[in-house]
């Protein structure tokens, strides 16, 4: 909207300007894009404007509507807000509470059990695929020819071509 | 009349010069073969394998005189390898090449969320030609894409000496670094020939002895014959030593090495008959010095004699002469 005619364009659709330089603008128009977006968006606002029209609307009311046209745009989430009844509100504390003081009492339950010398429960051990083991390093990542084997060692004649395994000698 | 005996001259030059240019230039696989100390190159190539592809990720070149041991490392945040290769050659065509693999993965996690870990010690001996290479597969056989890590040893073609006389030290060479430094190469050079002297010694007096050559991290059994007029306890009950030497170390005053053994008492009559006298013994051997173990309340019938057995580990010759 950065064109020196886009003031002209909102004359133009109320028919506000002398024929000659009603003229100059329609021209203009066609070959530029802001006035032309300009354009389409007074057409728009009218339209909409027009609907509401319909319905008798207290000065004030239509002035909110009209604000509220014109913000249209879609607020960003943190400036958005949620209605709650307060009941509901003090429901959802109380339980929020409830769980933290629960988890609580669980851990104070385990840690005295352990200052106590109790013998601690044997667990199995939970060994997780090692595929989602994978620590980040610096350089290379060997994760991708890692399959779990064995490490192999034998040794070749220098001439062997690439496929070593058939003439793998062991000692 | 200048120019033909010139002409004259060169010609008869030219053949003499054709001729000696070995002599006056030899090669330095002449010197190397020539040389009572030969050098060996070890290319270490780390190489990533996708089907018929090859990249080469790594490149180490390791120089040094024979006997030069190297570590070949790989780490990532939860794999490592560190494979120790110690090398001898055995002739001007073959060398003897001990590996020792050990890997260390990152299987998953306990219950108590600590890391658990897959460990894996292998020990391989490789009798090895300058016209063979060795493959290790840090990651097994399996695998569309898999990680190689080729040796080829050569015979180095640089003299062992320096200009000023001492003795060339052991180069490593990088031709190219792997990305991260996730591959590493180390060298060293230390003796690994030695000749250990062992002797029973029954109230002072030397009764029983045994001499053998020694490699390093070798075991090897040294079976004491009876010397002089040994007791029938002795010679009876002869003794047998299964002795491994490691760690070498340079200290002041001298050297020093390690060694571990066990002890056995044989049957004179019975070659397979073996009583186990002391087991996993060890002790800190100075090179050239006695290094002295107390046998009295071990040794069967002592009936009251003192018995004492006496180390002595020595550089062999020809670690000596490449001092």
């Amino acid at each position: 909207m950065d064109c020196e005619f886009t003031e002209k364009v909102s004359l133009l659709l109320d028919a506000e300007l002398p024929p000659e330089d009603a003229l100059l603008v329609t021209e203009h128009i066609s070959t530029c894009t802001a006035c032309r977006q300009a354009q389409d968006d007074f057409l728009r606002l009218r339209r909409e404007i027009k609907a509401y029209e319909i319905q008798p609307q207290p000065p004030f009311a239509q002035a909110g509507m009209l604000a509220r046209i014109l913000n249209s745009e879609k607020l960003p989430l943190w400036r958005r807000s949620v209605s709650i009844p307060v009941p509901l509100m003090i429901l959802l504390l109380a339980i929020i509470v409830g769980l933290g003081v629960w988890a609580a009492t669980l851990r104070r339950a385990s840690g005295l059990a352990q200052s106590n010398g109790a013998p601690e429960k044997a667990t199995p051990v939970k060994a997780l695929p090692s595929q989602t083991e994978v620590v980040e390093g610096e350089g290379l990542d060997f994760s991708h020819y890692d399959h779990g084997e064995r490490a192999a060692i034998y040794k070749v004649r220098r001439n062997a071509s690439a496929a070593h395994t058939a003439t793998d000698s062991r000692q | 009349m200048k120019a033909r005996i010139k002409i004259i001259s060169f010609l008869f030059l030219l053949p003499l010069l054709c001729a000696s240019d070995s002599a006056f230039y030899p090669s330095g696989k002449g010197l190397a073969a020539a040389s009572d100390e030969p050098r060996v190159q070890f290319h270490i190539v780390a190489i990533e394998e996708k089907g018929t592809e090859r990249r080469t990720l790594s490149e180490t070149t390791v120089e040094g005189p024979a006997g030069t041991d190297f570590n070949v490392e790989l780490q990532d945040g939860r794999f490592s390898l560190v494979a120790r290769f110690l090398t001898d050659l055995l002739s001007p065509e073959a060398l003897k090449v001990r590996a020792r693999l050990n890997t260390r993965r990152l299987y998953g996690r306990s219950e108590k969320e600590l890391p658990l870990y897959e460990e894996d010690t292998q020990n391989e001996t490789l009798q090895l030609g300058f016209d063979e290479k060795i493959i290790l597969l840090p990651f097994g056989r399996g695998g569309d894409e898999r990680l190689l890590i080729e040796i080829t040893p050569t015979l180095s073609e640089k003299s062992a000496r320096l200009a000023s006389g001492g003795l060339r030290p052991l180069e490593i060479e990088i031709g190219r670094q792997s990305p991260g430094g996730a591959i590493s190469v180390k060298a060293s050079k230390t003796p690994h020939r030695f000749v250990v002297e062992a002797v029973l010694l029954e109230d002072g007096r030397e009764v029983a002895r045994a001499e053998a050559p020694y490699l390093i991290e070798e075991a090897r059994e040294l079976l004491l014959q009876p010397v002089g007029d040994a007791s029938p306890a002795v010679l009876q009950h002869p003794l047998a030593i299964n002795l491994t030497l490691s760690e070498y170390s340079m200290t002041r005053t001298a050297d020093q090495i390690s060694l571990g053994f066990d002890l056995y008492r044989r049957d004179a009559q019975h070659e397979s008959v073996r009583a186990a006298i002391a087991q996993k013994w060890a002790g800190i051997a100075e090179l050239g010095r006695d290094l002295t173990y107390e046998l009295s309340n071990s040794f069967p019938n002592a009936q009251g004699k003192k018995y004492e057995l006496r180390f002595k580990v020595k550089l062999a010759a020809e670690e000596k002469a490449a001092r």
